[in-house]
C-alpha cells in the first residue's frame, strides 16, 4: 500500500506491507520493520528501530491525530487506491453541528450546498463578549443551515447539518 | 471507627465534585444520593452513588438550580444532609434556608455568613472594621484637585475607575501626579459617553498581582483555623487553570500573617464550615482582601495534599456539629502540590469550548498523583455545563519535584476524541518563568507561546508510521468484513506471510 502523508509543510511517501505479523514501513525510501500492536481503544504499542513508543491514533477521514505523551502531531494521509480513497472519504450519516455555548449567531460562513473541509469555519457565535468560530468536525457538504445571522441560540442548538 | 455523622447524604451537584463528595461519604460510611439532569443519566456521579434521582431537563436552570426538585429528591430518599459542591446552589442563601425549613442539614456556612460575604460592598466594610486590608480607594471624586489629594493619600500608582463602569471604559492607570489632570478629564469624558454618568473614583493599582487565597475551617463551637494558602495566578478570563500550595513567595512568617487575616475575616462574619478568603498580592508584598468564597473550592485538593486533611470530610463533620480535632499548631504543611484543571477547551484557539465524546481515556497514576475525574472513556461531555473534565494533582517533596511529576503524569494522561488543555499544561510545567515561580494574573498574556499552536516536529517520523499502520489496518478490517470481494491494487492482495484471512 502506497500513501502520501503530510505533516505540516512536509510531504512524505510511505509504503506499508505486512511482514510475518509485523509491518514493513518504507518512509521516504528507507525501509523499517515496525512491530505495531493495537492494545486497547486507540492505543498502539510501536517498536520502531529498537525504540518503544506508545501512541494513540485518532482518525477522522484522512486526518490522523497521533498523540505521544502530551504531544501531538497531525498527519494528513492520501491513498490513491480506490478502496483507500473510498475509506478516507467514506460518508457517515448526516452530522449535526451544534453550538457549544449559548450566544448569538454573528455570521454564517457557509450556505446549503457548500463543500467544506474538516476544520473549516461554519458560523461565528458570540458568547461572553467573545466571537467563537464553530468549525466543521469533518469534511462534507452542507445540507441544512438551521439558524440565521442575529439569532440567539441555546447551548446545544443545531447550527448546520453536514452530509 | 467513629459512627457516621449522617446515615444518608444527597449531593446537589454533578461532575468531578459530585464524585469527590461521594468518595468522602463512602469512606465515612454514609449512603449517597445523586441527582441528575436528563443530560447526565450516564454521568459518573450517578454510577458511583447508592441512589439517583432525575431532577429535570439539561439546562441547569431547570435541574441543578431547581431547589424544589432537589429537596423533593432529598425527601424521597430520606437524605439527612445535602452537600452543594461548588457552583450551582452552593452560595445561594435561599437554598440553605430552604434546606433548614425542610429539616435537612445544609453542609456549608450559616445563611447570615453567606449573605454578609455575598454583598461586595458590605463585605468590604465588614473587613475594614475587622482590621483586614482591602484595596484602598476613594469616594466619588469632585474634581481634579480632590483626585490629587486622594491619590497622594492612597499612594501611586492608582487606577481611575467609572462608578457605573465595566469593560475597561472610563478606566485609567496613573503612575505620577503629573498625569492626573488630563487623565481625570479623559476618564470623566469616557464614563459620560459610555454610561451617561461621569462619576469616577480612585483605587490603588496593584501591580503584577498574584491571586493568593487562604483556606479556613471553622466549627460551630467557635474554633477557626487556617490551612495556609494556595496560589492561583495562572488564569484565563478570570478563571483559574493551575493552582498550587504553598505559594512560591510565601514563607512561614507571611503564612502566619495572612492566615491570621483570613481567620479574622471568617470570624467577623460568624463563619462555620470550609471557606476561602481570596486576596491580591502586589509585587511590593502588600496583601488586600478581595472576597470570601463561602463554599468548597475547585482547587481544594492541593491544600489536602500538603496538610494531609480531608476538607470534604471535615465539612461534613462540622455540619453534624462535631468539633474540629485540630488546633492551629497541629497544622503544618509538608511538601508541595500542583493542580491542573483538565478542561474540554482548545487553548490554542482562545480556549473555545470543545465538548464531544471521549473516545479513549487513560488516567495517570503512580507516586504522588491524584486524579479527581467526572468522566470516563466513552462518555459524551454535555454542552450544558462547565467544561472541566477532571483535576490532575501532583504532590512532591519540593516544588520542582511536584512540577516534574506533573509533567510525567500529563505524559501518561490521554484523552482522545475531544480537544483538551493537556498540551498547554505540559508546556507550563517546563516553562522557565513557571519554574522560577514568577507568577501573576497576567501570566498567560505575558507568555503567548504557551497557547500557540504548533506541531511537535520530533514526533513526525513516528506519527507518520503510526498513521500509516493504522490506515493499513483499517483497510484490512474493511476487506475482512467485506468478505470475498477481492481488494484490487492493494498491497495485501498477494498472500502475505502471517496474514490469515
Amino acid at each position: 500500500m502506497k500513501l502520501s502523508a503530510r505533516t505540516g509543510q512536509a510531504l512524505h511517501e510511505v509504503i506499508v506491507t505486512r511482514d510475518d505479523g509485523a509491518y514493513v514501513v518504507t518512509l521516504d525510501g528507507t525501509a523499517h520493520r515496525v512491530d505495531a500492536r493495537k492494545l486497547e481503544a486507540d492505543f498502539y504499542s510501536i517498536l520502531f528501530e529498537g525504540r518503544s513508543y506508545e501512541v494513540s491514533v485518532e482518525a477522522a477521514g484522512g486526518r490522523y491525530v497521533v498523540r505521544h505523551g502530551a504531544h501531538q502531531q497531525i498527519v494528513e494521509l492520501s491513498d490513491p487506491s480506490r478502496e483507500g480513497r473510498d475509506e478516507l472519504h467514506r460518508k457517515g450519516g448526516p452530522e449535526e453541528v451544534v453550538s457549544v455555548m449559548p450566544g448569538k449567531v454573528v455570521r454564517l460562513l457557509v450556505a446549503v450546498g457548500d463543500a467544506v473541509q474538516a476544520g473549516q469555519g461554519l458560523a461565528v457565535v458570540e458568547a461572553m463578549k467573545m466571537e467563537n468560530e464553530i468549525a466543521a468536525p469533518r469534511a462534507g457538504r452542507v445540507t441544512e443551515v438551521a439558524v440565521a445571522a442575529g439569532q440567539t441560540v441555546e447551548s446545544g442548538a443545531k447550527l448546520v447539518v453536514l452530509e | 471507627m467513629a459512627a457516621p455523622p449522617f446515615s444518608k447524604l444527597l449531593v446537589a451537584n454533578r461532575g468531578e465534585i459530585a464524585v469527590r463528595v461521594i468518595r468522602a461519604c463512602h469512606e465515612m460510611g454514609i449512603r449517597t444520593v445523586a441527582v441528575y439532569s436528563e443530560a447526565d443519566r450516564d454521568a459518573l456521579h450517578v454510577r458511583y452513588a447508592h441512589e439517583a434521582y432525575p431532577i429535570g431537563p439539561p439546562p441547569s436552570s431547570e435541574s441543578y438550580l431547581r431547589i424544589d426538585r432537589i429537596l423533593d429528591a432529598a425527601k424521597r430518599s430520606g437524605a439527612e444532609a445535602i452537600h452543594p459542591g461548588y457552583g450551582f446552589l452552593s452560595e445561594n442563601p435561599e437554598f440553605a434556608r430552604a434546606c433548614a425549613d425542610a429539616g435537612v442539614t445544609f453542609v456549608g456556612p450559616p445563611v447570615s455568613a453567606m449573605q454578609a460575604m455575598g454583598d461586595k460592598v458590605a463585605s468590604r466594610e465588614l473587613m475594614t472594621r475587622a482590621g483586614v486590608a482591602v484595596v484602598p480607594g476613594s469616594p466619588p471624586l469632585a474634581d481634579a484637585g480632590d483626585a490629587a489629594a486622594h491619590a497622594k493619600r492612597i499612594g501611586y500608582p492608582v487606577l481611575l475607575k467609572a462608578s457605573a463602569g465595566g469593560g475597561g471604559r472610563g478606566m485609567r492607570a496613573i503612575h505620577a501626579p503629573a498625569e492626573l489632570p488630563s487623565s481625570f478629564a479623559q476618564a470623566k469624558g469616557e464614563a459620560k459617553a459610555a454610561f451617561g454618568d461621569d462619576t469616577v473614583f480612585l483605587e490603588k493599582l496593584v501591580v503584577r498581582p498574584r491571586h493568593i487565597e487562604v483556606q479556613v475551617l471553622a466549627d460551630a463551637h467557635g474554633r477557626c483555623v487556617h490551612l495556609g494558602e494556595r496560589e492561583c495566578s495562572i488564569q484565563r478570563r478570570h478563571q483559574k487553570l493551575i493552582e498550587e500550595a504553598p505559594s512560591p513567595v510565601i514563607d512561614a512568617a507571611a503564612r502566619a500573617r495572612i492566615g491570621d487575616m483570613a481567620v479574622r475575616a471568617a470570624q467577623a462574619c460568624g463563619y462555620v464550615s470550609a471557606g476561602t478568603v481570596e486576596m491580591l498580592r502586589g509585587d511590593d508584598g502588600s496583601f488586600y482582601f478581595m472576597e470570601m468564597n463561602t463554599r468548597l473550592q475547585v482547587e481544594h485538593p492541593v491544600t489536602e495534599m500538603v496538610y494531609g486533611v480531608d476538607l470534604v470530610k471535615a465539612m461534613i463533620e462540622i455540619a453534624a456539629g462535631r468539633p474540629l480535632p485540630w488546633a492551629q499548631g497541629d497544622l503544618v504543611p509538608r511538601g508541595h502540590a500542583i493542580e491542573c484543571r483538565i478542561i474540554a477547551e482548545d487553548p490554542e484557539r482562545g480556549f473555545v469550548p470543545a465538548p464531544g465524546t471521549i473516545r479513549a481515556l487513560r488516567a495517570p497514576g503512580g507516586p504522588g498523583i491524584r486524579w479527581d475525574s467526572g468522566v470516563y472513556g466513552g462518555f459524551t461531555v454535555p454542552v450544558h455545563y462547565d467544561p472541566m473534565l477532571a483535576k490532575l494533582v501532583a504532590w512532591g517533596a519540593t516544588r520542582d519535584e511536584a512540577a516534574t511529576r506533573m509533567a510525567r503524569a500529563l505524559d501518561e494522561l490521554r484523552v482522545d476524541g475531544i480537544q483538551t488543555s493537556i498540551r498547554f499544561h505540559r508546556r507550563v510545567m517546563t516553562h522557565d518563568a513557571f519554574r522560577a515561580g514568577a507568577l501573576h494574573t497576567g501570566f498567560l498574556a505575558e507568555h503567548p507561546e504557551l497557547t500557540r499552536s504548533e506541531d511537535d516536529p520530533w514526533l513526525q517520523e513516528i506519527a507518520v508510521v503510526a498513521a500509516a499502520v493504522a490506515h493499513f489496518r483499517r483497510l484490512e478490517q474493511l476487506s475482512a468484513k467485506g468478505g470475498e470481494r477481492p481488494v484490487r491494487g492493494s498491497a495485501w492482495r498477494r498472500p502475505l506471510p502471517g496474514w490469515r484471512r
